[in-house]
């Protein structure tokens, strides 16, 4: 069965992208096997405290939350994305597995279908 | 070749759907297999029959319908996004009672299922991002 990877690559809340990504991803998550790298600032799609409602949007952190449940194990990052945005795991809803720029070349290589939004 | 299109990106805010119909185009005419089309995000609005730009303009909406008639191609629109943004088929229209639906010719209604059905069934997934 071949493998997909989501790339997540916009912010949550600029457009409805963060949210119809995740859709995707857990639609994909039903059929097959599923990893999902976030991109840029698509990391504060995972940023706790979070009050979506305050821009008449939908909280896409809870979701994330749910991946586990779905099968999706693996999160990736890319360190350096991380410390641009001043992150460190302990402002993220969820654990993510980051990896410098050699490693996110490498991991990519492993899928078969790369899906970007 | 099977191939797949994914399109994510506005007729009118992105070259995606006009980008992606040049390499469908391209790609049928090299012998490829193009399994299906798939309209998702602002893509969706690619479905929207009531699109009418000057007579002058290139046409996004009837060039894809005209090129999958032509050729029996499979557009699919995901339902959450054309809804979302008030692209509805026929169905769909009755279900919500709109005054009328706007689904352009050669477009379907369908699911992400098809989305994720359609990277597993081609050789290769192709996305024209937003």
């Amino acid at each position: 069965m071949k493998n997909f990877l989501f790339v997540q690559a916009a912010s949550p809340h600029s457009s409805m992208l963060a949210k119809e990504g995740l859709d995707a991803i857990l639609m994909g998550s039903a059929f097959c096997s599923v990893s999902v790298m976030l991109k840029g600032d698509a990391l504060f799609q995972i940023h706790k405290n979070q009050h979506a409602g305050l821009t008449q949007t939908k909280p896409v952190a809870n979701s994330f939350k749910a991946l586990k449940e779905y099968g999706v194990e693996n999160v990736y990052c890319s360190e350096k994305d991380l410390s641009d945005r001043g992150l460190s795991q302990d402002d993220l809803v969820i654990g993510v597995t980051s990896l410098d720029t050699a490693e996110c070349k490498s991991i990519m290589s492993q899928f078969d279908i790369i899906v970007g939004f | 070749m099977k191939i797949s299109i994914a399109i994510l990106g506005s007729p009118y805010a992105s070259q995606s759907a006009h980008t992606a119909l040049n390499f469908t185009k391209a790609a049928v005419s090299s012998g490829h297999d193009v399994i299906r089309v798939f309209f998702y995000h602002e893509g969706a609005y690619v479905g929207n029959q009531f699109n009418t730009p000057p007579q002058d303009e290139f046409a996004i909406t009837q060039q894809w319908s005209d090129f999958a008639v032509k050729h029996g191609l499979e557009l699919i629109v995901c339902v959450a996004s054309a809804l979302r943004r008030g692209v509805l088929d026929e169905t769909e229209a009755k279900r919500y009672d709109t005054k009328s639906d706007n689904m352009a010719a050669a477009f379907q209604i369908g699911g992400l299922g098809q989305l994720i059905d359609a990277g597993l069934s081609s050789d290769r997934l192709v996305t024209f991002s937003a």
